[in-house]
C-alpha cells in the first residue's frame, strides 16, 4: 500500500487582472494555500506527493515567490516531493527550475524532467512524463512503457496535459485508456483547474482558483493504492479565495433582503472576489439607497467587489416624475432622438455626447430632483 | 408693496423726528441738495431690510452728527392688502417691532430678529448674512428702486424675486425654488469637475485617474521593456549555448587533427637527418667550383688584356714615327723664318729710320725759323704803342684843364648862381621916383641897378635924391638877404674855378675841358690796341728764346743733310718723308709675319715634343702592363699545368655539384612534403585549438554573465509587477470611463438646462423688452426705436429707427440712464400688476434735457397709473404738469410734510 498527496496547478506566481488592485493579495492567498497542502501531507503522513506541472505560473515569477514555495518544500522534509514541469512551467534552458531561488530546494524534492522510471519507494516505480515546451500535439505518456512480466510494484504515471476525450486540438492530448493500456495503477495528472476523477485517472484540479468560471477547485487528493484494487481517493480542501459571480434583478425591498441573506450565507467576504451584476426594474428611492449602502459595504469588506455604480440605478427612466417646467423641458431635449448630438441645437454646442453620456445627464437629473425632493 | 409713510429720528441731517407721507401714485420728493432726501430712502431701506441690532460701519453711519441719540424710523406700508407698520432703533438699544393694523389700530405682531425676519420675508427679501444688507438682498426692489450710489445695473442679474413679481403677467412660469436649487446644485458638481473654461479640473478625480493611468501605462512600458530584455538574455542564453556546442565539437575534431599531424612530424625528422648530412658534402664541393670557375675567369681575363695591350703597343709606335717626321719639318720652318726677319727686314728698317728722323728735323727747322721772325716783328709793334701811350699822357698833365667831376661841379655851381641872381632879381624891391623935378640925381647907397627911374634894390638902401635930401628903403626881409647870400657864395666858387684854371670864362673853361677829352681818348684807343696785342700774342717774349734754342737743336739733328737739302722746296720734302714712312711701314709688316711664322712653328715643335713624351711613356707603361699579365697566368697555370688543364677541372667539378643537387632537391622535395607539411598544420591546429578554448571561456563569462543578468531581473519580481500594474490598469480604465460618462452627462445635463433656462428668461424679457422700448422711443422723439433686454431683464443696447445698435455702453451717460430708469420702471409697472409696487428713483434724471425731461414726465406719469413712485428731485418745476404729490424736505431738517 502507498498513500501520496496528488496535486498540481498551483499556478504560484498567478494574479487575476480582473481583481484590480487585489490582484497582490490574490498571490499572497496563493501561498497560504501552497503551506497548507504542505501542512496537509505531513499531517495527513503521506509517503510522498506529486506534483503534475504548473507549480508556477511561468518563468518570470517571482524569486520571492520561489524561495517561499522552495521553503514550504523544505519544512515537509524528509517526504519526497516528486514534481513534474507542466505547459507553464516547462523545462528548458533558463527556466524557473535553472533559478538560483530554486536550487535551495532539500534532496528530498525531486525534479523529473527526463522520461526514465524512477523509484518513489521499494514498492512503487513512477512515469513522469516531463514537459518541455508550451504547446505540444503529442501525448507526453505515449512512452510509458507495459508492465514487465511478473513486475508487482505499484506503478504511477504523472503528465500533465488534456485527456483527448475532448478535443483533437488539445494540448498534450493524454490519451484517456492510458492507465489501461500502460497497466498503471494511477495516472497522476495536471492541467485542468477542475477537479475531475475518473477510475485510475485523476486531476485534483487547482487548490487554489485562479478566476471566475472555474468550478471544482480548491481541493488535493489524498490517494491510496493496493496494488490490483482501485485506488482510494479522498478531495482535501485546501482552497482560500472564493470567485463570485452573481446576477440580480430588484423590484421590491425584499429582494434586497434576500441577497442580502445570500452574500451573508457566502462567509467572510474577505476571501471572495465579488463580481455583482445588478438590474434596477424599480426606481423605488429607499430601495436605490439600501442597495447604494450594500455596494459601499460590502466595497469594504470584500477582497474584491466589481459592482458598477451604474448597475444601481433604474432602468427605465420615468419622464412624468420631473415636475413641469424648466427641468422637464430639459428632460423633453434629452429624451429627443439624437439628443447630445449636433444636430440637437441644444445643449450640444461645443461637442458631441454619447447615448450612454445622454442617458447618464437624464439619470443626473433624476438624481438631483431625488435629492431636493427630501 | 407700496409705501405710505416714513419717520426718521436722529437719522443724519434729520435730528427732530420728521414724517413723510405717499400718496399711491407719483410723489415727488422735492429739497435741495443735501436737503436729506437720499437719507429718507436709507431709512426706507434700513428699516425694512436690515437687522435692528446690525454693528454694520454703515449703521454706524447713520446716526447724527454731535448726538448719542440712536437713529430710529417707522416705515408704514401695504402687502397683499395688509397695512403693516414697522419701526426700527439702531445702535443704542437697539429694537425692533412689526405692527399690522387691525380694525382700525396696529397690533404688535413681532419683535426683535423675528420682526426683522418677518418684514423681509413679507416683502420677499433675502435676508444679510452679516454685516449691512446690499442692494440685491431687496427681493424685487433690487430692479424697482434706484438709489443714489447705487449701479446703475447689477453686474450679472436681478435678484430672483423679480421674476416672481413679473410671473403674472408672463404665460411662462419662471423656475421653481427647486428649480434654481437643483441648478445651483448642478453648477456645483460641474464646478467640481470643470473649470470656468470647461476644462477638466486638475483636482478632479476624473484627472487624478487618467493621471494614474498614464502612470501605470508608464510602468508597464518600462517594466514591458525588461522583460523583453530578459527575453533577449534568454534568447542569447540559447545562441550562447550552441555556439558552446559547437565549439566543444570542434574542439574534438581539432584534438584529433593534432595527433594525428604528430604523427607525420615524426615520420618526417627521418628524411630531415638525411638531409642535414648531405649538406656539407655538396657544400664543398660547391665551394671548390667556385674557386676554380674563379681562376678560370681569372686566365681568361687576363689572356684578353695581353692580347688588346700587344695592338695598343704597336699602333703607339706608329704615332712615335710619324711625331719625329713632323718634329724636323717645323725645326726647319723656324729657323728659316728667323733668318728672314733678322738677317734682312731688321738692318733695312734701321737705315730708314735714320733718314726719316734728319729729313724730318729739316723740315721743324724751317717751320721754327719762319715762326720767330713774326714774333719779332709783334715785340717790335707793341714798344711803339707803349711809347704813344707815354707820350699823350705827357700831354695831358701839361694841359692843365677841369677833370669831368670838377667839370660837372661847376657847370651845376653856375646855374645855381644864375638861379640865385634871377631870385633876388625877384625879390628885390622896386624902387620908382618921380620927381617933379626931373634931372635930380638920384643915388643909391649902395648902388643898386636900375631902368630909368625904377630901381631894383636888394638890401636897405638909401637914395640920396639930389636936392630932396635922402631915401631910406628898407625891406625885402629875411629871404632876400639870404638869396642874396646864395648869389654872392655861388660867385665867389665859380670865380675860384676859373681862376685854379686859369680862364676867362666858361666857354675858355669848356674849351680846356675838350682839349683834354680828345687826348684822353686817343690814349685809351693806343692802350686798347696794346691789350689786344697783348691778349693775342702773350708770352711772345718768352717764346722766342725757345725758338731760337729749338733751331739749334734741329740744325744739330739734321747734320750736313740741312745743308744738302737746303735749296729743296718744303713740299718736296714731304714727300720724300711720305715715301720713306711707306717703306718703312713695309718692312715692319714683313718683320712681323716672319716673327709670326716663327713663333708659330715653335709653339708646334714644343707640342710635338710633348706628345713624343707621352708615346713614349705610354709604349713604356703598355708593355709593362702585358708582362705583368703573362706572369700571373703563368703562376695561375703551373698549379694546374695548362689552361687546357683548368679547364678540364672545372668541367668535372660542375658535374658533380650538379649530380649533388639533384640528390638534394629530391629529398628536399619529400622534406616540404612530409616534414614541413605536418608540421605546419600541426602548429596551425594548435593555435586553432587555443583559438576555441579562448572563444569557449569567453562565451562561459558571457554565459555567466547573462545567467546573473536573469536572476537580477528575476528579483525584481517583473512579472508580479507587470499583472498587478495590468489589473490597477483595468480598474482604473474603469473608472476613468465611468467617471468621463458622469463628467459628460453632467456638462450635458448642464448645458441643457442652462439652455432651457436661456428659453424662459427670453420668454420673460419679452414684455419688458417692448415697453421700455416704447417709451425709449417717446422720450428720445424716434430717433431710437427699441430697447433690447437680455434674459436676465437688463438692457444690453438700444436700436436706431432703421435697425443699427448701439451697445448700451456706447450710449451717452444721460441716454444711458434714461434706459436703466425706464427699465425699472417697466419692471415696477409689469410687476405691479396684481399689486402696486414701490418705485423709487432717487434724483435719477439730472441729466436729461428739457425736451427729453418733459417725455420722461409723461413716461413716468403713465406708469404712475400702474405703481406707486417716489421721484426725488431738486427740479420740481420739470414735473410741475404731472399730476402727483408733492413732498418737500425741509433744507434745515425742519420741514415737515406738505
Amino acid at each position: 500500500m502507498v498513500k501520496f498527496l496528488h496535486t498540481a496547478d498551483w499556478q504560484v506566481g498567478a494574479s487575476s487582472t480582473v481583481a484590480g488592485t487585489s490582484s497582490r493579495e490574490l498571490r499572497r492567498n496563493r501561498l497560504k494555500v501552497v503551506k497548507r497542502i504542505g501542512r496537509e501531507a505531513v499531517e495527513r503522513h503521506v509517503d510522498f506527493m506529486i506534483v503534475a506541472g504548473d507549480m508556477f505560473e511561468n518563468h518570470d515569477v517571482d524569486d520571492m515567490l520561489v524561495s517561499e514555495v522552495v521553503g514550504v518544500l523544505n519544512s515537509i522534509a524528509p517526504i519526497p516531493v516528486f514534481i513534474i514541469p507542466g505547459n507553464h512551467d516547462f523545462s528548458g534552458h533558463e527556466c524557473v527550475w535553472e533559478r538560483k531561488s530554486w536550487k535551495g530546494v532539500g534532496g528530498h524534492v525531486r525534479f523529473l524532467a527526463e522520461q526514465e522510471e524512477i523509484s518513489a519507494n521499494e514498492a512503487t516505480v513512477l512515469y513522469p512524463c516531463p514537459v518541455h515546451q508550451k504547446r505540444s500535439g503529442l501525448d507526453p505518456t505515449a512512452w510509458i512503457p507495459a508492465r514487465g512480466e511478473g513486475d508487482l510494484r505499484l506503478r504511477i504515471g504523472i503528465a500533465h496535459g488534456s485527456l483527448d476525450t475532448i478535443s483533437d486540438l488539445a494540448n498534450f492530448p493524454i490519451d484517456g485508456k492510458r492507465a489501461e493500456k500502460a497497466a498503471l495503477d494511477y495516472l497522476a495528472l495536471g492541467d485542468w483547474h477542475g477537479m475531475k476523477i475518473d477510475g485510475r485517472t485523476a486531476y485534483p484540479g487547482t487548490p487554489e482558483q485562479t478566476n471566475f468560471g472555474e468550478e471544482r477547485t480548491g481541493n488535493v487528493l489524498i490517494v491510496t493504492l493496493h496494488g490490483g484494487s482501485m485506488p482510494e481517493i479522498e478531495a482535501v480542501h485546501v482552497g482560500e479565495t472564493r470567485w463570485l459571480d452573481l446576477s440580480r434583478d430588484f423590484r421590491e425591498s425584499s429582494d434586497v433582503a434576500q441577497f442580502e441573506k445570500e452574500l451573508k450565507e457566502q462567509g467572510n467576504p474577505a476571501s471572495c472576489v465579488f463580481r455583482v451584476r445588478t438590474r434596477l426594474l424599480t426606481d423605488d428611492v429607499q430601495l436605490i439607497d439600501r442597495l447604494r449602502i450594500l455596494r459601499h459595504s460590502l466595497g469594504e469588506e470584500a477582497l474584491f467587489l466589481d459592482w458598477p455604480e451604474e448597475c444601481i440605478r433604474p432602468i427605465t427612466l420615468d419622464a412624468q416624475s420631473i415636475p413641469a417646467g424648466l427641468l422637464a423641458d430639459a428632460e423633453l431635449l434629452l429624451a429627443a432622438p439624437g439628443a447630445g448630438t449636433r444636430a440637437d441645437g441644444v445643449g450640444a454646442g461645443t461637442r458631441e455626447y454619447t447615448a450612454e453620456e445622454v442617458a447618464e445627464a437624464r439619470y443626473l437629473l433624476r438624481d438631483y430632483l431625488r435629492r431636493t425632493d427630501r | 408693496m407700496i409705501v405710505e409713510e416714513i419717520s426718521l429720528e436722529h437719522w443724519r441731517g434729520f435730528g427732530q423726528r420728521h414724517s413723510f407721507s405717499f400718496g399711491s401714485g407719483l410723489n415727488l420728493l422735492a429739497g435741495e441738495n443735501e436737503a436729506g432726501k437720499s437719507t429718507i430712502f436709507e431709512a426706507l431701506w434700513r428699516v425694512m431690510f436690515d437687522r435692528h441690532n446690525s454693528t454694520a460701519s454703515e449703521i454706524r453711519d447713520m446716526q447724527t452728527e454731535g448726538t448719542s441719540l440712536p437713529p430710529t424710523a417707522s416705515v408704514v406700508f401695504t402687502q397683499s392688502g395688509k397695512r403693516y407698520r414697522i419701526s426700527k432703533r439702531f445702535i443704542n438699544h437697539p429694537s425692533s417691532e412689526l405692527w399690522l393694523e387691525e380694525k382700525g389700530g396696529y397690533r404688535l405682531i413681532h419683535e426683535g430678529d423675528m420682526a426683522d425676519r418677518k418684514v423681509i420675508e413679507i416683502v420677499g427679501g433675502v435676508e444679510s448674512a452679516k454685516g449691512a444688507s446690499r442692494d440685491y438682498h431687496r427681493g424685487i426692489s433690487h430692479a424697482l428702486w434706484y438709489l443714489q450710489r447705487e449701479e446703475p445695473l447689477p453686474g450679472e442679474s436681478w435678484n430672483i424675486a423679480i421674476r416672481d413679481g413679473l410671473g403674472s403677467v408672463i404665460q411662462k412660469v419662471a423656475s421653481t425654488p427647486q428649480d434654481e436649487k437643483i441648478l445651483s446644485l448642478i453648477e456645483e458638481d460641474y464646478q467640481n469637475v470643470f473649470t470656468p473654461a470647461g476644462k477638466l479640473k486638475g483636482s478632479s478625480e476624473l484627472v487624478a485617474a487618467e493621471k494614474r493611468a498614464e502612470e501605470i501605462k508608464n510602468e508597464l512600458v518600462l517594466l514591458a521593456e525588461k522583460k523583453r530584455s530578459l527575453d533577449v538574455h534568454r534568447e542569447s542564453i540559447e545562441t550562447l549555448l550552441s555556439a558552446v556546442a559547437e565549439l566543444v565539437q570542434r574542439k574534438e575534431v581539432t584534438e584529433e587533427l593534432i595527433s594525428k599531424f604528430r604523427e607525420e612530424v615524426k615520420a618526417g625528422a627521418e628524411i630531415e637527418s638525411t638531409l642535414q648530412k648531405m649538406g656539407p658534402v655538396l657544400e664543398s664541393k660547391e665551394l671548390e667550383l667556385i674557386a676554380a670557375e674563379k681562376l678560370l675567369g681569372d686566365v681568361r681575363k687576363r689572356n684578353m688584356e695581353i692580347e688588346s695591350l700587344t695592338k695598343e703597343l704597336e699602333s703607339l709606335r706608329e704615332e712615335i714615327i710619324q711625331n719625329e717626321v713632323d718634329l724636323r719639318a717645323t725645326s726647319r720652318t723656324k729657323i728659316n723664318a728667323h733668318e728672314r726677319w733678322h738677317d734682312e727686314a731688321e738692318p733695312k728698317l734701321k737705315q730708314i729710320e735714320l733718314s726719316l728722323a734728319r729729313m724730318k728735323a729739316i723740315e721743324r727747322l724751317r717751320k721754327l725759323e719762319k715762326d720767330r721772325l713774326r714774333l719779332r716783328g709783334i715785340v717790335d709793334r707793341k714798344r711803339s704803342l707803349t711809347e704813344k701811350i707815354v707820350r699823350g699822357r705827357e700831354e695831358l698833365t701839361a694841359l692843365k684843364a677841369p677833370g669831368e667831376k670838377e667839370w660837372s661841379d661847376y657847370r651845376q655851381m653856375e646855374n645855381e648862381l644864375r638861379i640865385a641872381e634871377a631870385e633876388v632879381r625877384a625879390s628885390a624891391i622896386r624902387v620908382s621916383f618921380r620927381l617933379e623935378k626931373s634931372g635930380r640925381g638920384i643915388e643909391p647907397t649902395p648902388p643898386a641897378s636900375h631902368e630909368g627911374n625904377e630901381y631894383s634894390i636888394d638890401r636897405p638902401t638909401t637914395f640920396k635924391i639930389e636936392g630932396v635930401g635922402d631915401v631910406e628903403v628898407k625891406g625885402g626881409g629875411k629871404s632876400l638877404e639870404e638869396a642874396r647870400d646864395g648869389v654872392e657864395k655861388a660867385r665867389q666858387i665859380v670865380e675860384a674855378v676859373l681862376l685854379r684854371f686859369s680862364s676867362g670864362s666858361t666857354q675858355d673853361l669848356g674849351v680846356l675841358v675838350e682839349k683834354r677829352r680828345m687826348g684822353e681818348a686817343a690814349i685809351s684807343e693806343v692802350e686798347m690796341e696794346l691789350k689786344l696785342l697783348e691778349s693775342e700774342e702773350s708770352g711772345v717774349e718768352e717764346e722766342l728764346p725757345r725758338i731760337d734754342e729749338g733751331i739749334e737743336q734741329e740744325k744739330a739733328r739734321a747734320g750736313e743733310t740741312a745743308a744738302e737739302f737746303s735749296a729743296i722746296g718744303g713740299q718736296k720734302i714731304r714727300e720724300i718723308i711720305e715715301s720713306m714712312e711707306k717703306d718703312k711701314e713695309e718692312l715692319i709688316r714683313s718683320i712681323d709675319s716672319c716673327q709670326k711664322e716663327e713663333r708659330e712653328a715653335s709653339e708646334r715643335e714644343s707640342t710635338l715634343l710633348v706628345s713624343k713624351g707621352k708615346l713614349d711613356g705610354d709604349s713604356a707603361k703598355v708593355h709593362a702592363r702585358a708582362i705583368v699579365l703573362g706572369e700571373e697566368n703563368f703562376r695561375t697555370l703551373s698549379q694546374f699545368g695548362s689552361l687546357q688543364l683548368l679547364e678540364q677541372r672545372v668541367d668535372e667539378l660542375r658535374g658533380s655539384v650538379t649530380e649533388q643537387r639533384i640528390a638534394v632537391a629530391e629529398l628536399g622535395k619529400d622534406y616540404a612534403e612530409k616534414v614541413e607539411g605536418p608540421r605546419k598544420r600541426l602548429s596551425e591546429s594548435e593555435s586553432d585549438l587555443s583559438a576555441i578554448m579562448k572563444r569557449k571561456e569567453d562565451i562561459d563569462h558571457k554565459l555567466i554573465e547573462v545567467r546573473t543578468r536573469i536572476d537580477a531581473a528575476a528579483g525584481e519580481n517583473i512579472h508580479s509587477r507587470i499583472t498587478d500594474l495590468e489589473a490597477e490598469a483595468n480598474q482604473v480604465s474603469e473608472r476613468v470611463a465611468t467617471l468621463t460618462r458622469r463628467a459628460n452627462g453632467l456638462r450635458l445635463l448642464r448645458e441643457t438646462v442652462l439652455a432651457c433656462r436661456q428659453a424662459v428668461s427670453t420668454e420673460f424679457s419679452k414684455p419688458v423688452a417692448a415697453l421700455v422700448s416704447r417709451w425709449f422711443e417717446t422720450v428720445t422723439g424716434g430717433r431710437y426705436d427699441g430697447v433690447e433686454v437680455n434674459g436676465e431683464l437688463l438692457p444690453t443696447g438700444a436700436r436706431k429707427s432703421g435697425g443699427e445698435s448701439t451697445m448700451l455702453h456706447r450710449l451717452s451717460h444721460g441716454t444711458r440712464e434714461q434706459v436703466v430708469v425706464l427699465v425699472r420702471l417697466a419692471l415696477g409697472v409689469l410687476s405691479s400688476e396684481k399689486e402696486r409696487n414701490l418705485v423709487v428713483l432717487d434724483d435719477r434724471l439730472v441729466n436729461a434735457d428739457p425736451v427729453r425731461l418733459k417725455r420722461l414726465s409723461s413716461v413716468i406719469e403713465e406708469a404712475a397709473g400702474k405703481c406707486q413712485i417716489v421721484l426725488a428731485t431738486c427740479n420740481e418745476l420739470s414735473y410741475m404738469n404731472v399730476p402727483g404729490k408733492l413732498i418737500r424736505v425741509p433744507v434745515d431738517g425742519m420741514g415737515g410734510m406738505q
